[in-house]
């Protein structure tokens, strides 16, 4: 490349159009949507992003984001954050499958299912004497992943994925492995369970586009440690 | 008069006479003719901004800068048809878009008709032409790196001196090869042009038009620019 041509290119590329990251500047087939819903016990929260090569997009041009559950829609609000728009919505609980629905008035009109896992109730006993930590909670053999996480001030904290979702697990006391020699002997411990959903799709029936969601079920409870 | 001579010289000198054209008629038809032909040589430079197509049919903006060598002969070669001529037209040069730069070229002709031509105190023509072209896509953006079209032309010409020219000229592609990739694609040019004696300077706009994508959109691009050459009437 020669001097003059260089020359011009870095002008050119010094004062670039802008591109406003708009929806009504791109097509449904070059669209990413992008669901993150979680639900820890005490209220429930989605994120809806819509991804594209100019980033996260702001609904324009009459482009309207409709989240429903159980056939009740969803508040959604717009959110600003570092990578751009967000659009949140804030509820009770997360109860059943969301449906992501955008409505464009010159384009597709993608509309996508985000699969949920079930909500459940988490119990767990203290511990005492030799016994084991007996976990319980609601089973439900679906589509999802099932993880648990343990940790405590006096103990190495424990993180597993079971296999399968049966309702009821226990950690004996030979796996709580102390943190230092002078940790105390017995402590309060947190228990997690987390169900986590993954839906992931064709965005336009097969035309381009990509829709994506992460659902999480997660409860937490405190558990006694005793002699 | 000559016509009167005409009629009353002997019938072998009235022969000879409607065989040779006077030198009067010669230097008029001469005159005709430099009303609609030139060889025009010079240099434009352009810029250019508006939307392209990206992935399957979001819009971008762009701007962009080309120029190069612009070489026009018109002419009006066939003393028996004078109404019919032809264009060559023929520019080189190179074009920067956003990251992307590479050589501009253009081959057009066109056929010629000049249906009106006038003496007077602001002698003029006005010629159609209907032709063709192959090309570096224009705009640039497209993907195809070359594409042919038809194009269609009209100029009007004025002298309000003999010295002093002005000049011009609309010229309009209607679709191009890029149909086969399902895009429309119609350029307009709009030239104005004043010359004094051979110099010749012009103002040069084009617009681009884009229909295709999904959603289907028009994309636009506008692009400026001047003209300064030299102009030779023949």
């Amino acid at each position: 490349m020669r001097a003059p041509t260089a020359i011009l290119l870095v002008v050119l590329a010094g004062c670039a159009p802008e591109v406003e990251p708009i929806s009504e500047n791109v097509s449904s087939r070059d669209l990413r949507i992008d669901v993150i819903a979680s639900d820890e016990g005490s209220g429930a929260t989605a994120k809806i992003e819509l991804d594209s090569v100019f980033g996260l997009l702001r609904l324009t041009g009459g482009d309207t984001l409709r989240v429903t559950m159980a056939d009740a829609a969803l508040p959604l609000r717009e959110a600003e954050t570092d990578r751009g728009t967000v659009y949140v919505a804030e509820f009770e609980a997360l109860t059943e499958d969301l449906l992501v629905d955008l409505q464009r008035p010159n384009d597709r009109d993608p509309r996508q299912i985000a699969l949920v896992p079930p909500p459940f109730t988490l119990t767990a006993a203290g511990i005492s004497g030799a016994e084991p930590l007996v976990i319980g909670w609601d089973a439900d053999p679906g589509e999802h992943e099932l993880s648990l996480g343990l940790t405590g001030k006096c103990i190495l904290p424990i993180a597993r994925s079971l296999a399968q979702d049966v309702g009821f697990y226990s950690i004996a006391q030979a796996e709580l492995l102390h943190t230092d020699p002078g940790a105390a002997a017995r402590c309060p411990l947190t228990l997690t369970l987390t169900r986590t959903g993954t839906t992931q799709s064709d965005l336009n029936e097969g035309l381009g586009g990509w829709f994506y969601a992460r659902t999480v079920q997660s409860r937490t409870v405190e558990v006694s440690w005793s002699p | 008069m000559a016509l009167v001579a005409l009629w009353a010289a002997p019938a072998e000198a009235q022969l000879a006479v409607a065989a040779d054209p006077s030198t009067e008629e010669l230097e008029r038809a001469k005159e005709e003719r430099a009303l609609v032909e030139w060889i025009r040589l010079g240099l434009a430079g352009f810029y250019f901004r508006g939307t392209k197509l990206v992935g399957y049919g979001s819009r971008k903006p762009y701007h962009g800068i080309a120029g190069g060598l612009d070489l026009t002969v018109a002419r009006f070669p066939i003393q028996s048809t004078p109404w019919f001529g032809f264009e060559i037209d023929f520019r080189f040069g190179g074009v920067t878009l956003d990251n992307d730069d590479g050589p501009d070229i253009c081959l057009e002709g066109a056929a010629l008709v000049a249906p009106a031509r006038w003496r007077g105190a602001w002698p003029g023509s006005f010629t159609l032409g209907l032709g063709g072209g192959v090309s570096r896509a224009r705009p640039v953006w497209l993907p195809t790196a070359v594409q042919a079209y038809p194009l269609a032309l009209a100029r009007l010409r004025l002298w309000p001196s003999r010295v002093v020219s002005l000049h011009a000229q609309w010229r309009f592609t209607p679709v191009t090869t890029d149909l086969v990739d399902d895009l429309l694609v119609q350029n307009h040019e709009v030239e104005v042009a004043v010359g004094w004696k051979a110099l010749l300077v012009a103002a040069r706009c084009r617009i681009d038009e884009v229909t295709g994508g999904d959603p289907v959109r028009t994309y636009r691009g506008v692009g400026c620019g001047p003209f300064v050459g030299v102009a030779l009437y023949l």
